[in-house]
């Protein structure tokens, strides 16, 4: 039977890692205020820094991933009309892992980084673990097509985990596509002619997730009680000072039903082609659910139960939105090509359920509402509404104000105007760093031997907090400066000179810093130049020169101190560079 | 077509053998204990306690306890102003709060001692079933860990007044919330602890882990805060709280727990276990302050009733406890914190037993001269003579010489000392005050590099005999009281107290402030005295200024106090505040007053 085919599949994967780190002391010259030398120059004078003597660290990890599976396939074509296809299978991965470190410091001598060269004294440790892991998958699908009119796809998963426990190891996750070529249809064809392709796709299909990390690590094996052992500095010291004794703690409270975090995506859309090919546009809508989601219940469980929470499946959340891209194609007269495009997308997600600290006002709720910035510190998103500056004491005197306020502070809203500030006065932000819309148009045109491209990209929707580390400690913003609170200039609208988070306006996260980060940019464009076919004479096949440039312009009306695709508000992060290149491509 | 069969069936085999295996899942960890494998081994048993212990924690840490009160400023400020202006609220816990980015004092407050709490009652609802080899062992583990159980709810005790008494592990399907206990209730608690601790602990053992002297030491502090007059006012501070059983005795005589607090101190005096470090009766001046410095630079001695050992060297983290580090003088390159405030320094007397003061011409030309010799073994002033600088600062002082000055040369140019704010080295690291903590700091080792080991003694018997001497004066025992207040003071070489009444007790609390300086006892020491609204005022340091020759000698000090630091007091901050999402998620919870 030619339709029938079995195969089996089998897959080792070996890792050997390896990571050396050797810390050397560095020696910088520095000058004390005072010392010069009989020419009067300053006297430098050589200081050791960083490290008082060598350090060398090894880790080295033996991993092993070991894939088996079979598969059961089945493909015919009924009288060129039909066509069918089915596939099951069955998948066993089970990996494994050793791990092993060494630490010594107080090196003699920088001539060897070996770890025989360290010194054998109280610095001297050493630290290893394993793991294991274990998936069973059954998995299947089967096509439909009829006539290349009609399409359907049904596919299946039924997986098992090791993390879960007996009961939850398993789920069942099933997804089903449908297509339909409205543009085979002959009354589509007699009819509308302008309309060359289109096509109809709708999808709906369940996934299953079951790696769940909090704060590094991974939440395996929830559903046992387990004690751990901290690593090297953890240790209870006894017998004055001489004994180093481990220290075991209870890793968690256990939940005996974890299981597979679950993910529904639905999604319709439709393909097209018109204008005799030269258009073409797709459009996707879509709408997922995620539901029991690993989440712990930290924010409404009492600190006084002592409790270290297992994850729960107790979370839900939701992102829907749509995208698109518009291309139109064209050739005009003998020389002139071009394509233009446009694409883009939308989409915002929400928290459906999770764990909510009790109490809150109805403002600083996170159900319902976008998921925060990072979901594991959802108060990052609240902010003090900074509703002006004080510019002096009078003002102060007659607003309610943090504890402390002086003339040139920012003025926080007293919200629920019970006329104190305090952490009910804070409203939740929904907007992320994550932007809500993007899109970008391309664009390419092609005359005689000259090419131009470009690429336009922009974002909306996201905001970034600024937090500059000013003061003692580094320099200001001009843009603070030049809007800075003096007594000779109380009316300006930024506050006063702060030094580090010595202020209440800096150390409370509040709205004045919160910027949003629209951007269009001119992400790239190039022109080149190919010289014509006569240059083949010279034994060259194709000769191109161009000029192109990367991030040449940029419009963020609202944040101008820092790169806007460039997460990071304290100034610490390397923006994205503005590049001009020339170049020459000569094929011979 | 029979070719075929051998590949189609090797597959069909390979499909058939990874399915049925389900087995396969069930896997157990490799890097974790069960909890069957705990509890059945008593040397796993025993490392469960060692982790609790490791919850107390290490006062050598940046932001010390000190820079809260009266005794320390914080350089770097990170929120400690907010705190010592009284600004803290159940929205705003500054340093307290559970999330600070890095602190010592969240380590001491209301969620990690439930953590640890939850710890030592996991251990008491499996101790039993524990097969032990012999039972003094087990005796042992037991009552190290009520011993424990008893110290954090004395530290919740002592931050908020009455928290609830928890005894049992909760598991996820609970019921969570708990009311508050009364503050009776918890100190009776934590007493009856205490003795359940004494009478199953060893008298003599590794002072790293709880003896029977750890238990009845502990018991002696609990009951001398519980007798003071801040929890026996019937809250008369607290502007009419509804609540004052929350907050201290309501009922009862306070004679009767100042008596109760004597006797608990008498009990640790009574095992005979313990006695003062060093010398009776030193010498000279020189040997009465080393006497005091060595207390502190041993891995334990004959004074010592609970030692706190950390595994720093090993620990990566940079906020790993590092006490010369932290404090030493930027010209060493170290960081400058928790430096001492001059309300401390000018607690020191003379040598002569005199006050220091300085409206009196000769203390104010010479403050650092003939002082009490805990003085020069605690800080570090102009002019004292530290360790050796740093290689290259060793050529602007070749000795070492502690600069917080700004010199005149001989051209009129001026000149900042070395160990200044506005110095030549790391100058964000200098300190305000112009003074550095020189207790505990071992000066034989490089602090920029390496750190030191030595322990924090977290009960002492200096205490002990502090605390017996201050419930004797509330009997009106000041004979007794001043015998053994005079030992203390011999020790370090100071005449004896002679006054009596309220002028004695004056004298008593001096004493404890400069024996226990940096010990964590200052912060509870002016809240139950209820002194609290002198000890919060601004914070003063001193201001230097002198004449500094060619060769870097430096003469012609003059002195001047300056104020450093904005300090407020506010009432309500006798106590924490319970944080708003606690109360929010145990509805049973009251607040404390004026919050």
């Amino acid at each position: 039977m030619e339709e029938l085919s079995v195969t089996g599949n089998a897959a080792i994967d070996k890792g050997f890692n390896f990571r050396k780190l050797w810390q050397t002391p560095l020696y910088l010259y520095c000058w004390d205020g005072t010392t010069r030398d009989a020419d009067g120059q300053p006297v430098l004078v050589k200081g050791k820094k960083g490290f008082d003597s060598p350090a060398l660290t090894e880790e080295t990890e033996d991993n092993q991933r070991i894939l088996l599976n079979g598969l059961l396939k089945y493909e015919r074509t009924f009288s060129d009309i039909y066509s069918v296809n089915f596939l099951a299978g069955v998948e066993r991965i089970t990996g494994g892992f050793d791990r092993f470190s060494a630490y010594r410091r107080n090196f003699t001598s920088t001539a060897l980084d070996q770890m025989f060269a360290g010194a054998t004294d109280q610095y001297l440790t050493n630290n290893g673990s394993g793991g294991a892991s274990a998936r069973l998958n059954y998995f299947g699908r089967v096509n439909y097509g009829y006539k290349e009119k009609y399409l359907a796809e049904f596919v299946w998963r039924y997986q098992g985990s090791y993390i879960f426990e007996k009961s939850g190891q398993f789920g069942f996750f099933p997804g089903v596509s449908l297509g339909y070529v409205v543009s085979e249809e002959n009354f589509w064809k007699d009819n509308i002619g302008a309309v060359d392709f289109f096509k109809l796709r709708a999808s709906w299909g369940q996934t299953g997730w079951d790696e769940v990390y909090f704060n590094n690590t991974l939440q395996e094996y929830a559903y046992l009680t387990t004690y751990g052992l901290g690593g090297p500095g953890s240790a209870f010291v006894s017998n004055g000072g001489a004994d180093l004794n481990p220290a075991l703690y209870e890793t968690g409270v256990p939940n005996e039903n974890t299981t597979w975090e679950k993910a529904i995506q639905r999604n319709v859309g439709f393909d097209a082609e018109l204008l005799n090919n030269h258009l073409s546009v797709t459009f996707d809508y879509f709408d997922n659910l995620r539901s029991d989601i690993l989440w712990r219940r930290n924010a409404s469980i009492p600190a006084s139960t002592g409790m270290a929470l297992p994850p729960e499946n107790i979370g839900k959340s939701g992102n829907r939105g749509f995208d698109f891209s518009v291309i139109y194609n064209n050739i005009v007269g003998n020389d002139f090509t071009y394509e233009v495009g446009f694409n883009g997308g939308y989409a915002k997600n929400r928290i459906v359920f999770w764990d909510e600290t009790p109490g809150r006002p109805e403002y600083q709720l996170t159900i319902g509402h976008p998921i925060p910035t990072d979901p594991y510190i959802p108060d990052n998103d609240l902010y003090y509404q900074a509703i002006g500056i004080f510019e002096n004491q009078a003002a102060v005197d007659a607003y309610s104000h943090w504890s402390g306020a002086r003339p040139g502070d920012i003025i926080f809203e007293d919200v629920n105007d019970d006329g104190v500030i305090d952490a009910n006065d804070r409203v939740r932000n929904e907007k992320s760093n994550v932007p809500t819309l993007t899109g970008g148009v391309t664009a390419r045109f092609r005359y005689k031997g000259f090419d131009l491209s470009m690429l336009i990209q922009g974002a909306a929707g996201a905001v970034n907090y600024i937090s500059t580390e000013s003061g003692e400690i580094g320099n200001f913003l001009q843009s603070f400066y030049d809007n800075r609170w003096t007594e000779q200039n109380p009316t300006a609208s930024g506050p006063r000179v702060f030094n580090r988070s010595n202020e209440y306006w800096v150390g409370q996260r509040n709205n004045y810093w919160l910027h949003k980060t629209d951007y269009v940019r001119l992400k790239n464009i190039e022109l080149g130049y190919s010289l014509p076919a006569f240059a083949q004479n010279w034994g060259i096949q194709k000769l191109r020169v161009y000029v192109n440039a990367y991030n040449f312009l940029t419009y963020s009306p609202n944040y101008k101190d820092f790169d806007p695709e460039l997460g990071s508000g304290s100034g610490q992060g390397y923006p994205l560079q503005k590049i001009v290149n020339g170049g020459l491509s000569v094929t011979f | 077509m029979k070719k075929r069969i051998y590949p189609i069936l090797l597959a069909l085999a390979l499909a058939g053998a990874t399915s049925c295996d389900t087995d396969i899942l069930n896997q157990t960890p490799l890097n974790k204990f069960s909890d069957a494998a705990v509890w059945q081994d008593p040397a796993l048993v025993e490392t469960f306690v060692n982790n609790i212990y490791l919850g107390i924690p290490s006062p050598f840490h940046t932001i010390m306890l000190a820079n809260l009160v009266d005794e320390a400023q914080f350089n770097a400020d990170w929120e400690t102003g907010n705190v010592t202006k009284s600004q803290i609220t159940p929205s705003y816990l500054g340093v307290f709060d559970d999330g600070f980015w890095v602190s010592h004092e969240r380590y001491m407050t209301w969620n990690s001692s439930y953590k640890n709490i939850r710890a030592c009652n996991l251990f008491l609802e499996k101790i039993e079933t524990v097969p032990f080899d012999n039972q003094v062992d087990k005796d042992r583990l037991t009552g190290e860990v009520l011993f424990l159980r008893a110290y954090f709810y004395h530290g919740l005790a002592s931050f908020y007044g009455g928290v609830p008494i928890l005894t049992d592990t909760y598991t996820l399907t609970d019921d969570f919330t708990a009311p508050r206990n009364t503050y009776e209730e918890v100190i009776a608690f934590v007493t009856s602890e205490c003795d359940k601790a004494a009478a199953l602990l060893p008298e003599s053992a590794d002072k790293a882990r709880a003896t029977k002297g750890a238990a009845l030491a502990l018991k002696s502090r609990v009951l001398l805060y519980a007798a003071t007059d801040l929890h026996n006012s019937n809250a008369s501070w607290a502007g009419g709280y509804s609540n004052p059983e929350l907050v201290g005795y309501t009922s009862g005589d306070q004679q009767a727990r100042w008596q109760a607090a004597k006797d608990a101190a008498k009990a640790v005096m009574d095992l005979r276990m313990y006695n003062l470090y060093g010398e009776a009766n030193p010498a000279n001046p020189e040997e009465a302050s080393q006497n005091y410095a060595d207390i502190f630079l041993n891995n334990g001695n004959s004074e010592d009733i609970l030692l706190q050992f950390n595994d720093n060297l090993r620990n990566a983290n940079w906020d790993a406890p590092n006490p010369g580090l932290f404090t030493g003088p930027n010209g060493w390159h170290n960081w400058g914190e928790s430096s001492p405030v001059g309300q401390l320094v000018d607690r020191y007397e003379m040598s002569d037993g005199t006050k220091f003061d300085w409206s009196n011409p000769a203390h104010k030309a010479n403050p650092y001269e003939n002082r009490d010799p805990r003085f020069y073994a605690s800080i570090l002033y102009e002019g004292a003579h530290w360790r050796p600088r740093p290689a290259d600062v060793q050529a602007a002082d070749p000795i070492g010489i502690v600069q917080v000055g700004s010199y005149t040369k001989a051209d009129g140019s001026v000149v900042a000392g070395l160990d200044t704010r506005k110095g030549p080295i790391e100058d964000w690291n200098g300190s305000y005050t112009g003074y550095y903590l020189r207790k505990f700091i071992d000066p034989n080792i490089d602090h920029q590099y390496n750190k030191q080991t030595l322990p924090f003694r977290r009960f002492r018997y200096a205490e002990i005999l502090l605390n017996y001497a201050e419930a004797c004066l509330e009997l009106g025992q000041e004979d007794e009281a001043k015998t053994y207040i005079n030992q203390i003071r011999a020790r370090s070489g100071m005449p004896p107290v002679t006054e009596s009444g309220q002028a004695l007790v004056e004298r008593y609390r001096n004493e404890r402030s400069v024996e226990l300086a940096y010990e964590e006892q200052r912060f509870f020491d002016v809240r139950r005295w209820m002194v609290a609204d002198q000890a919060y005022q601004d914070a003063t340091g001193v201001s230097v200024t002198g004449n500094i020759a060619a060769d870097g000698s430096i003469s012609n000090r003059k002195y001047n106090v300056i104020a450093i630091q904005d300090r407020e007091w506010d009432p309500r901050f006798y106590l924490l505040p319970i944080e708003i999402d606690e109360m929010n998620r145990n509805n049973k919870l009251i607040q404390n007053p004026l919050y």
